[in-house]
């Protein structure tokens, strides 16, 4: 059975980062087969928005983020790994070992 | 509306001579200006710089997407620039920067400019993407990467 990770990215600017961050988990993500669901919290508001079932069946979540995450609640209980918005751009094979990893401890 | 609806040939240059990051803002910005993107030069550069400073927007791959967003900014916009030589940008692969992609952000811009902007920085991930931008010869080139 695949893995499946969620993932949140956010820069401070909401334009350009925060879609790059996204692209880069998601091409990764595909060349490990590992699931992933991105939301992206930009200027244009919430893309691919993370609802429950989604946080239920992440196995750790990725806050690619440079700014506070919105609705952070929904995350309540989960392995979060906070990383900076240009680390899954910078290497996003890093960041997804590194949240199997972290969902993987006990 | 797809992302080569923000892509403009006036604002796509091919070989831009500048001996660093600064000196290519400053060209890109001026073309700005020239183009009606933005009413102020200092205003706008100082927006980017500042963004800048918060952390590097060199990418990898050769490829840097600094931003200013700011009250000068007209409409949103990204000016696009294939380097003569390659200039230093503390990029996150530590590798000089080829292609510079200067978006112009409003601070009352519409959402649908906004998203096509994000839409492009999203492709410039993309192994095809990039693999194109190598093989560009012309300003013509670059264009035609973003049509589809």
């Amino acid at each position: 059975m695949s893995r499946k990770l969620i993932a949140v990215t956010a820069c401070a600017t909401g334009v350009a980062h925060t879609y790059m961050a996204e692209k880069a988990l998601i091409q990764q993500a595909k060349k490990m087969g590992v699931l992933i669901k991105v939301e992206t919290q930009g200027a244009t508001g919430i893309g691919n928005r993370l609802n429950a079932k989604d946080c239920q069946i992440g196995e750790a979540v990725i806050f690619a983020t440079d700014t506070k995450v919105r609705d952070s609640d929904r995350f309540e209980g989960k392995k979060i790994l906070q990383v900076n918005v240009s680390d899954p751009i910078k290497n996003a094979q890093k960041v997804i070992e590194d949240a199997l990893a972290l969902a993987d401890q006990n | 509306m797809t992302v080569a609806a923000i892509v403009q040939p006036n604002l796509v240059k091919f070989n831009v001579v500048g001996q660093d990051r600064q000196a290519i803002i400053k060209q890109l910005a001026t073309l700005y200006l020239q183009e009606g993107v933005i009413g102020d030069v200092d205003e706008y550069i100082a927006a980017v710089n500042e963004r800048e400073q918060e952390g590097t927007t060199g990418v990898g791959g050769g490829i840097a997407i600094p931003h200013g967003k700011a009250d000068t900014v007209t409409r949103s916009a990204v000016a696009i620039a294939k380097l003569a030589q390659p200039v230093e940008w503390q990029a996150l692969d530590d590798q000089p920067v080829e292609y510079v992609f200067l978006l112009a952000i409003p601070n009352d811009g519409d959402n649908e400019h906004l998203k096509l902007l994000s839409e492009l920085a999203g492709t410039l991930m993309d192994d095809d993407v990039r693999a194109k931008l190598q093989a560009a010869t012309s300003s013509q080139d670059l264009e035609q990467i973003f049509e589809k």
